[in-house]
């Protein structure tokens, strides 16, 4: 009897914690301030683990690796020569458009940089603990990225810690655009393989595997955040739409420094 | 009975801790054992289905908490798991080592197959064909063998609670 009746209670929480919760009760809030310093320990541990037996089986790979990006760090270092070039022109029209009164359509955000303390990596959705809540200015939805592109939502928020959900999880939808062509807009979902599944609203738009999407944003992301890669176009006959599958340029499985962007007024009014 | 909730409480938390930091990095062919799971089982067809139910609702819930996407999801599965095994306790050889590894391999199975469901059930647009993917197989035998060393601890774990309980 009692298993039947907290059945039904477990169902109608279920049901009530669909998409999150905007605030977490003091319990849970209380045993997360526990558990998130012991876990950081346990996943650097874990992570250092990782990387030596890694190291140890594949130093032939990493000795390719490291002439790769050898060459990698040749080519930015031209690219950075131009890119100083036109962030002083940027920085003429920036101080331009102020004395010229424009207004700013960019929503400004906050940094804060965090630590993974744990992960639950499944199949079907990644979740991540981090060890920033709250008090550093962390709000439910806010975003999450780290270096090599876009992360996800924070889902929960608790004083010193959060829970992430990435954007991975087939529940949560980024718009976004074609670096090669912003004109190229679509939207895209997780498609529990651990890629993302979209379709783009021009059925005529010429995307070919290997394109690189940033977020267009037009959703809950900020504009200019490298999602992925394509990785195949499908065009079935019977459908209009382009589908495309991606892969993320984060490897989610190993995440360590994360960046979080908090909005700025919000942090301003409280 | 102070003692034993304070040792669950523990085992709980431990595993909890572990689970979700290092064992994520040491994965053989891309798959996590679910040490929760095993746990679960373990307790149950020693225990009983009484408490089969309540360490698999409190390591449910901990993981739905921080590291699940819906509260309630993995209370869930691994409650009536742990229920439904220990109901079979009575009929159970407690010192042949290969139960937990058969009860713990089926366990794997009626676990994904709830998850999927619940999942199922609130939206995700998930197909039947994505549930028996060879990463259920490979987790099931990995449980399986990791299941033989958690009997054992367990085994022993239940023994010395009551030696204690039968010095007093």
């Amino acid at each position: 009897m009692v298993v039947i009746s907290i059945t039904i209670i477990l169902i109608i929480i279920i049901g009530i914690s669909i998409g999150g919760r905007t605030r977490v009760t003091g319990i849970e809030n209380l045993l997360g301030k526990m558990i998130v310093p012991i876990q950081k320990i346990f996943y650097k541990s874990g992570q250092a683990v990782e990387n030596t037996l890694y190291s140890i089986f594949a130093f032939k790979k990493i000795e390719k690796e490291n002439q790769l990006l050898k060459q990698e760090i040749n080519n930015l270092n031209q690219q950075l020569i131009e890119a100083t070039l036109t962030r002083n022109e940027l920085n003429d029209l920036k101080s331009l458009s102020k004395n010229l009164n424009y207004v700013k359509s960019l929503q400004e955000y906050d940094y804060i940089t965090a630590s993974v303390t744990g992960m639950n990596a499944e199949d079907w959705f990644n979740i991540f603990l981090i060890d920033a809540g709250k008090k550093q200015g962390i709000v439910q939805n806010s975003i999450v990225l780290n270096g090599e592109g876009l992360i996800g939502k924070v889902l929960e928020a608790g004083d010193d810690w959060a829970k992430v959900i990435s954007i991975t999880d087939n529940k949560s939808s980024v718009s976004f655009e074609v670096l090669r062509n912003s004109q190229y807009i679509g939207i895209l979902r997780g498609n529990l393989k651990g890629e993302l599944t979209g379709y783009l609203i021009d059925p005529q738009a010429e995307v070919i595997a290997g394109d690189k999407l940033i977020t267009s944003g037009l959703s809950n992301y900020p504009k200019g955040i490298l999602i992925g890669e394509i990785k195949e176009v499908v065009q079935e006959e019977d459908e209009l739409l382009k589908t495309i599958v991606v892969v993320p340029a984060v490897n989610f499985k190993k995440i360590d420094k994360v960046i979080v962007l908090t909005p700025k007024i919000s942090k301003e009014s409280s | 009975m102070m003692k034993k909730c304070f040792l669950f409480c523990i085992v709980i938390l431990v595993n909890f801790i572990i689970q979700f930091t290092l064992l994520q990095h040491l994965k053989i062919l891309g798959v996590i054992p679910n040490t929760a799971l095993i746990l679960v089982v373990c307790f149950a067809i020693l225990q009983g289905k009484k408490d089969g139910a309540i360490i698999g609702f409190f390591l449910g819930i901990l993981q739905d908490v921080y590291v699940g996407n819906v509260i309630g999801a993995n209370a869930l599965s691994y409650m009536l798991i742990g229920y439904g095994m220990g109901n079979l306790e009575k009929f159970i050889f407690k010192d042949n080592f290969l139960n937990p590894v058969f009860f713990t391999a089926i366990a794997t199975i009626v676990y994904s197959v709830l998850f999927f469901f619940i999942l199922y059930m609130i939206g995700y647009s998930i197909h039947i064909a994505m549930l028996f993917q060879i990463s259920l197989f490979i987790e099931m035998i990995y449980n399986g063998v990791l299941a033989i060393f958690f009997y054992k601890l367990v085994l022993r774990f239940m023994q010395y609670l009551k030696s204690e309980a039968k010095i007093r």
